[in-house]
């Protein structure tokens, strides 16, 4: 539950924030002429809209989360269901730094390590079954993306 | 009726190439083992199978997603009935009948069962699309961009309503999804809206965004729950999966009835194959002499629902392809695909493109002759295929995200936008925020709000062009409908609880 809150409040905050920002730049953009409205009209309306629903919407969670956590009292999460925050941040910071390396010009041997490291590193499997999988799984995408379909995948 | 009929013996024709066969083949087998893996659902399907259409012609990259789209729909079935794990939400009640008849021997007869009726309800829901899509769209052509903006604004507000318990946290995803719409050229007034970068000026892609959501997203909350299959080994014989005569009979009345609840509700904006589903296991105990059997292996329990979820894809077709108006999360992916190869959704769609269209139809109707035959011969490959996918599907799904990802434009730039709504998807999620409100509005805020202008401009800036024609007025009332059902909702429903209490 609390990861539960903290993923909702998390993502409030950035549509918040997306939508005050966009809501800031349309003042920019004309609201509206003569007949119709103009490209600043929705984005604004939208984004104070958003501002508004996600402040409400944090409320009620809030005072669910307080009730909840009253009603839960001797309640324990078991450790096997427990989640697995470890392997969320390691899978998220093997795909960024992955994607980050493609800048270096080369597509398959980033995606060869990620899917080498996400089994692994965070599926737990031997290093050899993760080569395997690594090396049949790339060659499988040369195989479809850059020799059937053509696309300058390398 | 004629003309469809030979509108679609054309299009067989046309699609009836060895590179079509085995491409709609292939799409039946990825959709039945994304369907059958928890956590991958028909929009997960979709949009990771869509960097693959790139380099295809509409009629074969459209085939190839539809024969997914059903594909996912087969195989949500297999896990339920063999392991008691529904693949996605509409195998649920599939999981309620048949892991029962597993439990009693009965687990080939009720593969069986299920593929026999998820073909009579996909075929029934296809007979519905052939014959009704194109009366639809005769009349779809007298519709304005007032009544265009209506119904666009039904479709919407429904989901809202619809999606989930919540109509708040819908009504948050839908509104992201029109502001996100908003950024890049506006093509009304020409202005640049939001664009930071220059790869911002087309907008963010769409392709882009449905990739991070339903793959990384699906993959980061499959990391953190530790979601994994047990299999096992189940053994059986051919035969097992061919139901006898009276059992065929048996079933063949709840089947029909699924196949028309299916459609019937596929077609409603928001609603989809899940509450479908449900509404047919519903029907089904309320009709049979021997309800009590229902949750021991009914099979007419098992029929009905499986029909129904079937019928419900060509069902959610019909105001895709005739009105350009798309009903679910799945359906506005495909609306997306048919931006993308340049076709123009609506109702001229169905007379600009009519090849396409039919093409597309008469592929669906191929890749369900060819998941029946699959699903009945070929349980084994896909029970060790999901054991042999299930150990290293979150690395895989990675890898085909971001090559997808990056196959966009060849570059890392859309790489990016997908690890971002990978997050995004992945809060989405945890936080229990419907994805499919989203996706609808990202694909329609933008014909909505061209459609909104020019109503606005017809009226030269009076807003009650919206109630001026009986139609229009019609659509108007129908939305305000809905959204006053939706506000009012739930405090019906604790008025009611609070009631039952009292008396109790």
């Amino acid at each position: 539950m609390g990861t539960m809150k903290t993923a909702e409040i998390t993502f409030l905050a950035i549509l918040a924030a997306f939508a005050a920002s966009l809501a800031i730049g349309s003042l920019d953009l004309k609201y509206a002429d003569e007949f119709s409205f103009g490209p600043g009209f929705v984005p604004l309306n939208v984004g104070v809209l958003i501002v508004i629903c996600c402040a409400l919407q944090a409320l009620r969670s809030l005072a669910k989360s307080r009730k909840e956590a009253a009603e839960a009292g001797d309640r324990q999460e078991h450790a096997d269901t427990s989640p697995n925050i470890a392997g969320l941040l390691i899978t998220t910071a093997i795909i960024v730094l992955g994607v980050a390396a493609m800048a270096l010009g080369s597509v398959l041997a980033p995606i060869f390590a990620m899917i080498f490291l996400l089994s692994w590193r965070v599926a737990h499997h031997p290093i050899t079954s993760s080569l395997f999988v690594g090396a049949t799984t790339t060659a499988a995408i040369y195989v479809i993306f850059a020799i059937w379909l053509n696309l300058p995948v390398l | 009726m004629l003309d469809s009929l030979s509108h679609l013996m054309v299009a067989f024709n046309q699609v009836a190439t060895p590179e079509n066969l085995l491409l709609i083949f292939v799409a039946g087998l990825i959709g039945t083992l994304v369907g059958a893996l928890p956590g991958l659902g028909p929009s997960a399907g979709i949009a990771l199978m869509m960097p693959l259409t790139f380099g295809m012609s509409p009629i074969s990259g459209l085939s190839l997603l539809t024969g997914v789209y059903m594909g996912t729909m087969y195989g949500g079935r297999l896990t339920a009935i063999l392991i008691n794990t529904p693949g996605d939400a509409p195998a649920i009640v599939t999981a309620m009948e048949g892991y029962p008849m597993m439990q009693r021997g009965k687990g080939g007869q009720a593969l069986g069962i299920s593929a026999i009726a998820s073909f009579v309800g996909g075929i029934f829901g296809l007979l519905m699309l052939i014959f009704f899509a194109p009366i639809i769209a005769e009349y779809a052509i007298f519709l304005g961009p007032p009544e265009y903006f209506m119904l666009m604004l039904l479709g919407l507000s429904m989901i809202i309503v619809l999606a989930g318990s919540d109509p708040l946290k819908a009504l948050i995803a839908t509104l992201v999804g029109v502001l996100l719409s908003t950024i890049g050229s506006d093509y009304v007034s020409g202005n640049v809206r939001f664009a930071v970068v220059p790869e911002l000026i087309e907008g963010v892609d769409f392709v882009a965004v449905i990739i991070g959501l339903f793959g990384i997203g699906e993959v980061l909350v499959n990391v953190e729950e530790r979601i994994r299959l047990n299999m096992g080994k189940p053994k059986f014989k051919f035969s097992e999966f061919i139901p006898g005569l009276a059992e065929l009979r048996h079933i063949s009345l709840p089947t029909l009835r699924g196949s028309v609840i299916g459609t019937g509700i596929g077609v409603l904006p928001g609603a989809g194959a899940t509450i479908a589903t449900f509404i047919a296991y519903i029907t089904e105990k309320k009709l049979s002499k021997q309800p009590e059997n229902f949750g021991k292996g009914a099979s007419e329990g098992l029929a009905s629902p499986e029909a129904a979820n079937n019928a419900a894809v060509p069902g959610s077709l019909i105001p895709l392809l005739t009105l350009g108006i798309p009903g679910s999360g799945g359906t506005a992916i495909m609306l997306g695909a048919l931006i993308m190869f340049g076709l123009n959704p609506g109702p001229m769609l169905m007379i600009q493109s009519a090849d396409i269209v039919w093409g597309t139809i008469a592929g669906l109707t191929i890749a369900n002759l060819f998941l029946l035959g699959s699903n009945i011969l070929l349980i084994p490959v896909f029970v060790n295929a999901l054991r042999l996918i299930q150990n290293h599907l979150n690395a895989i799904v990675v890898a085909f995200c971001l090559v997808g990802a990056f196959s966009i434009n060849y570059g890392t730039f859309d790489v990016w936008v997908t690890v971002v709504f990978g997050v995004i998807g992945y809060l989405m999620k945890r936080a229990n925020y419907p994805t499919g409100p989203f996706i609808l509005a990202l694909v329609l805020a933008p014909l909505a709000e061209n459609y909104l202008r020019q109503s606005i401009m017809l009226g030269q800036g009076s807003w009650g062009i919206f109630v001026q024609k009986p139609l229009t007025m019609t659509f108007t009332i129908l939305v305000l409908g809905v959204v006053l059902f939706g506000l009012a909702k739930a405090p019906i429903a604790s008025y009611v609880n609070k009631r039952r209490n009292q008396a109790a």
